[in-house]
């Protein structure tokens, strides 16, 4: 009798197990922004949650440990999944680290084998054209841990660094398969109309047993065709039938990672303008788009800057779905500033911030309009808590002659479900420890209220919304106006929120790569630096 | 695993397998009323709007302070001077930063010269003597001034320009 209760209740177990893999690791961090939807929001309760703990965050182990650094640079951020961290740098190589105690589980390819560096360019040069390594964060499928990268093999495209989506066995690092070839390098001459097409900074996204990645350029040169591509998650193989083009000829490059929650798959697109007079028909460059996650018809597009404006405003940040007291909402924030929040149903603008058009343009710039839309450097997708989105984005302030630098080293939280522009705002917060440039803040995360987030002067920094611990203080919602003034003059006092940490990491290097986040998982914090190291903080 | 599927395949037996899947779906309706109850009760955070802080609030002070907004006296706008100096022939040049508050008005001191205003957000209107204009987003106004100038914010969000004053000697 006994012998039939163990036996049953095992087989019973290992069904279960077979069964419920997404609901066992709550914990885990498997995605870049944590999840398909990029909402950068872990909401399992731990000491990271609790504001009584947060001020006691340290660093618990750095790798390597010592003096010793990785060869390159961390530009992407580490995923965990069951205690194991997965990282990979421009050095071309790709690790698994113990989540608790920071030693090295294995890398890949193995010390023996050359790494994912192809021919054309320097190594680990972030704007080379099939030398970059690994820039972007991997994704959790299954068992295996996916990752794009330039292959060096010699036989494709004479090893000059066309593109590819890895996938290894978490457990070993072995080498599950290698996608077709997904972005072509056929040349390493600038200044020419080669292809220089590349997997750098767009994440893979798991969804639906198909995996979805952008493909982009290095710097525009030249500007390349933005392509959405799927491959069957089990082979790697290309799915011809869903392909996306950005243009009919150059530009609309897929800079960041696609999201979904289950109503097809939702992305930004880069500028088309760039040494181009006329404008592409069709042109689905500087927009936000949701296509069908089959077959890649676009079931909409919203392009807030025409053509006639495009001057380089690329959206690189993705798309952050928000799940909301008042619906789902798709944002966003283009590369000059303006952040987007869109009904993920149909594409129609809900709100813009700031607020600078009339409702009747429905978020979208006229063309002979006096902004400025320029190569600037709002990047960095923002991270959803409720009704909260946290943004570095320009703020109020856009629309002064002080232009695009005011929102640099700053976090914005917006109320995604205010109906009046001017309640926007919930708090602003001056970052610490940042330079205040356009690359000196990595993206925010959260959980439960409090939010984390990278610096470039090597700091990682906690805040609290002041509905989990008491604010600090009070500011206008436009921050040069005074707070004496703020109301006058049109605009709200906010909160400046709690700070709870400001921690320093022990390479005081660059915490704020274009793909670093604060990973947040078990009540840890993992953070890379383009100075070579992965940390682990805990309270 | 691979004897477990083997057991199903080759006909083990159904009460014993239906038990298992029973107590499978009990353990996975478990774990989703777990995450339902996890979600709920993040949905259950504050993540609304925050009551205002109250005037007693300490006001935030700017570690690298920028050049910044004063109220104009009185009125319900701010100015500042983002940058002043002298063009050719002594012609004394200013750009300002204004804004203007929904529903409000600035009149400001006389000018005598060449009014550009480059509005960046909202609408409104601008009035000197008899002549009058609307601004929007859509184009820059340009405005021959001799006396006071008027503007006004038609919109329900803050109207932003930049006004660049050129008034000769």
């Amino acid at each position: 009798m006994f012998r039939f209760r163990m036996s049953s209740f095992l087989r019973a177990a290992v069904l279960c197990s077979v069964m419920t893999p997404v609901w066992a690791n709550a914990n885990d961090w498997p995605n870049y922004r944590h999840d398909t939807r990029r909402s950068a929001d872990q909401r399992e309760a731990s000491a990271l949650s609790d504001p009584a703990k947060v001020h006691g965050l340290a660093v618990r182990w750095q790798w390597p440990p010592g003096a010793a650094r990785e060869s390159g640079s961390f530009y992407a951020s580490p995923i965990v999944i069951e205690d194991r961290v997965f990282i990979g740098s421009n050095s071309g190589r790709f690790y698994a680290l113990d989540a608790k105690t920071g030693a090295l589980l294995w890398q890949f390819p193995p010390p023996a084998q050359p790494p994912l560096i192809g021919s054309c360019g320097a190594v680990g040069d972030v704007q080379s054209f099939g030398a970059y390594g690994i820039l972007s964060s991997a994704s959790q499928h299954g068992e295996q841990v996916i990752f794009g990268a330039p292959d060096p093999d010699p036989t494709v495209d004479g090893g000059r660094g066309s593109g590819r989506l890895y996938a290894l066995d978490q457990a070993t690092g072995k080498l599950v398969w290698k996608s077709d070839v997904l972005a072509r390098v056929n040349g390493c001459t600038n200044g020419t109309r080669e292809q220089h097409e590349r997997l750098a900074y767009s994440s893979p996204l798991v969804h639906d047993g198909k995996i979805y990645v952008g493909v982009h350029d290095a710097a525009d040169d030249p500007i390349q065709n933005g392509k959405l591509l799927a491959i069957n998650a089990d082979t790697g193989a290309l799915l011809p039938k869903f392909y996306f083009l950005a243009t009919s000829n150059r530009g609309g490059g897929i800079w960041n990672s696609p999201a979904a929650d289950g109503d097809g798959v939702l992305f930004t697109t880069g500028n088309t303008a760039d040494g181009v007079v006329t404008e592409p028909v069709p042109n689905r460059g500087l927009s936000m788009l949701r296509i069908d996650d089959e077959t890649a018809s676009i079931d909409w597009q919203f392009q807030p800057v025409p053509f006639a404006l495009d001057n380089d405003p690329d959206w690189a940040a993705g798309v952050t779905l928000m799940s909301t007291s008042c619906g789902k909402i798709s944002a966003s924030v283009m590369k000059d500033g303006w952040t987007y929040a869109l009904d993920p149903r149909d594409g129609e603008c809900r709100w813009q911030f700031p607020a600078s058009l009339p409702h009747s343009a429905h978020c979208r710039f006229p063309p002979g309009g006096a902004h400025v839309h320029g190569d600037t450097d709002y990047k960095r997708p923002g991270a959803a808590w409720g009704d909260v989105l946290a943004i570095t984005t320009g703020g109020e302030a856009l629309v002064t002659s002080a232009g695009v630098s005011a929102g640099y080293g700053r976090l914005h939280a917006l109320n995604a479900c205010v109906s009046s522009a001017s309640k926007r705002v919930r708090w602003i917060a001056d970052v610490p420890h940042s330079s205040g440039g356009g690359y000196s803040l990595g993206s925010p995360t959260v959980t439960r209220g409090i939010f984390y987030i990278g610096t470039d002067q090597g700091h990682v920094v906690a805040f609290a919304d002041p509905s989990v611990a008491p604010p600090a203080s009070a500011r206008c919602s436009q921050v040069l106006v005074p707070l004496a003034s703020c109301v006058a003059s049109g605009y709200s006092i906010v909160w400046a929120p709690a700070q709870l940490a400001d921690v320093g990491l022990w390479d005081n290097s660059n915490a704020a790569g274009l793909r670093n986040e604060v990973a947040i998982s078990d009540g840890r914090l993992f953070v890379a630096t383009t100075g070579g190291h992965v940390y682990m903080l805990a309270p | 695993m691979v004897r477990f599927v083997a057991q199903f395949q080759h006909g083990a037996k159904p009460a014993g397998m239906l038990r298992e899947v029973c107590f499978c779906a009990v353990f996975i309706a478990a774990l989703i009323t777990g995450q339902t109850a996890r979600a709920q009760q993040g949905s259950q955070e504050n993540t609304g709007p925050l009551p205002p802080p109250p005037a007693t609030a300490a006001p935030f002070v700017e570690s690298a302070p920028f050049v910044a907004f004063k109220r104009v006296e009185d009125q319900n706008a701010s100015v500042r001077t983002a940058f002043e100096g002298t063009g050719p022939g002594g012609t004394k040049i200013q750009v300002r930063d204004i804004v203007v508050a929904p529903d409000g008005a600035v009149q400001f001191d006389p000018i005598k010269g060449q009014v550009v205003i480059d509005t960046r957000s909202g609408e409104g209107r601008a009035e000197t003597g008899d002549l009058s204009t609307t601004l929007d987003t859509t184009k820059v106004a340009s405005i021959a001034v001799n006396g006071k100038i008027e503007v006004q914010n038609q919109g329900d969000v803050p109207l932003v320009m930049m006004m660049y004053v050129l008034e000769g000697r």
